[in-house]
């Protein structure tokens, strides 16, 4: 569950539940625009607290992979670090 | 194993679908919710990265996605400068009369139900009329092209990330099974 998880874990939620959260803050803003549905403040609020409550859990752990990667990637392919890139 | 494949052509694919979306005048306002169209772009340069792979290929990172997000943010800024200028030039300031419109129906609404002091509205017009000033000077558009190449690579990077999690890993490809022993 994302608000229990910690980062460390460095594990995403899954695809489903990104497209899951995504999907009521766009038909929000598409149903206002199209005239089906009046959004309020507490719509846009429920569709923003679930979208913000899921994303951090898949940007962060991510982020922290990708830096991580391009930090090592760079320690490999510098010329004193002593390691073969080819290793 | 190959080599993974190269980043620029899904990249500059994101970078002009951001330059599309931010550029036109009455698209962009999809920016108006959180830079969506910035990070519909970032994501987007990663799911066609993502097609190039085929299973012989290493499995894409997360540092791939890092780095088309922030390619496709840089495109996209300058895209974007020089679409805007475009406009700007042939057709004046579109975007802004078309802000000004929107902005001061609300404005409206707001004053007339109190919510705001009044004279703002006079204070908005002001500023939009020194907005419509600068928009066409080499002076308005070398600003907007730094605002853009500060904020768009770090929503597009976000972008990138965030398609990254949806497209998900590509598993590598299975080792082929191991020939018969011959006795």
């Amino acid at each position: 569950m994302p608000l229990t998880g910690t980062l460390q874990r460095r594990r995403a939620p899954k695809p489903a539940l990104l497209v899951a959260v995504i999907i009521p803050m766009v038909l929000d803003v598409v149903l206002n625009v199209a005239g089906l549905h009046s959004s309020t403040a507490l719509t846009r609020i429920a569709t923003g607290l679930l979208f913000g409550s899921v994303m951090p859990w898949c940007i962060v752990p991510y982020s922290i992979e990708a830096w991580t990667q391009l930090k090592q990637q760079k320690k490999i392919q510098s010329p004193d670090s002593g390691v073969c890139p080819h290793v | 194993m190959f080599e993974k494949p190269s980043k620029l052509r899904s990249a500059v694919l994101g970078g002009l679908i951001i330059g599309a979306l931010s550029g036109i005048p009455g698209l962009n306002l999809i920016n108006c919710c959180c830079c969506a169209g910035i990070i519909l772009g970032g994501a987007l340069s990663v799911y066609l990265y993502r097609q190039e792979f085929t299973s012989e290929m290493q499995p894409m990172e997360s540092s791939d996605a890092l780095i088309l997000g922030i390619i496709a943010g840089i495109v996209g800024a300058l895209m974007t400068t020089a679409l805007s200028a475009m406009i700007t030039l042939v057709l004046g300031p579109v975007e802004t009369e078309l802000m000004r419109g929107m902005m001061e129906k609300l404005t409206q609404k707001l004053e007339d139900r109190g919510s705001i002091p009044p004279g703002t509205m006079d204070n908005m017009r002001e500023q939009f009329e020194q907005a419509v000033k600068e928009a066409g000077t080499i002076d308005g558009i070398l600003r907007s092209l730094v605002y853009a190449l500060i904020l768009y690579p770090i929503f597009s990077m976000l972008g990138g990330l965030i398609g990254f999690g949806i497209y998900g890993k590509k598993k590598p490809a299975a080792p082929p099974p191991m020939p018969p022993m011959q006795q």
